[in-house]
């Protein structure tokens, strides 16, 4: 009768589950402060007289309290992030508000587009290293 | 990206169910991008929201993100029933766009909010972003 025993070597695999819930949530922390800025430069100035930015495009800074006041909120639980901002018009920029021919200018979604790439190559590099 | 439209305006066109919920019953109360001024509503209205090229492969991927909402006076229910509708019709859909396979047609978010005109009066809008991925056919 034969047997065979296999070890098992799970250091690498319990030090990952150790250090991933806060070097993960310094990720997502590091990611949402990226989006804010990426949003936040994508604004920029209507000199003056203030002319408004072309449809499709991020809105342009006219007194500037749309891009102050984006911001990061922690939620209740780890890896997750609130981006938002703190006016209220920024949604119907976002989106659009045609009755009131205002089309839409997005700001907040290219920013979170342009950020996940960099935020999956640092996630796995995260998993693959620890 | 044209071509992404078309395929996005043919799917939701060829909905009858949807096409019957919009104003005067036709396909010609979905807009790209902007509806004139005055259009009858309800209506709906898709366009760019942001895109990303993929280099990471020898074919080209592009990834784009694309806001479709309902627009209606009358109520926040008419045009959620609609947006429930063209989800029906887009989330998962096999576009049909010219040049391309999709790889990934689905909805990532949804919205709602509420606009007043400067005539006080309000327009419900309800939609979603969808995600779509392709990649250029090999000719």
């Amino acid at each position: 009768m034969t047997s065979t025993r296999v070890d098992l070597d799970t250091e690498g695999i319990d030090h990952r589950l150790r250090v991933l819930p806060t070097k993960g949530d310094d990720l997502i922390q590091l990611a949402a402060t990226n989006i804010v800025a990426r949003a936040k430069a994508s604004m920029v100035g209507g000199g003056t007289p203030h002319v408004p930015s072309a449809p499709g495009e991020p809105p342009h800074r006219e007194f500037s309290a749309l891009a102050e006041g984006v911001h990061v909120h922690p939620k209740e639980h780890e890896l997750e992030r609130d981006v938002g901002d703190s006016v209220e018009y920024g949604l119907p920029l976002e989106l659009g508000a045609e009755r009131s021919n205002l089309a839409a200018r997005p700001w907040l979604i290219p920013a979170m587009v342009k950020e996940e790439r960099p935020l999956k190559q640092a996630w796995g590099q995260l998993i693959e290293r620890g | 990206m044209n071509a992404v439209e078309a395929g996005i305006y043919s799917a939701l066109a060829a909905d009858a169910t949807l096409v019957a919920m919009l104003a005067n019953g036709t396909a010609a109360s979905i807009h790209n991008t902007d509806a004139p001024r005055g259009a009858s509503l309800p209506y709906i209205i898709f366009g760019l929201q942001a895109s990303a090229d993929d280099d990471r492969h020898d074919t080209k991927y592009l990834d784009y993100h694309y806001r479709v909402k309902a627009v209606s006076s009358t109520s926040k229910k008419n045009a959620g029933q609609i947006a429930d509708q063209f989800e029906t019709t887009l989330d998962r859909a096999a576009l049909s766009v010219t040049g391309y396979n999709v790889l990934w047609c689905r909805r990532e978010s949804e919205f709602s909010y509420v606009e007043y005109d400067p005539a006080g009066e309000r327009f419900w809008h309800v939609g979603g972003i969808y995600r779509i991925r392709l990649n250029e056919s090999s000719s």
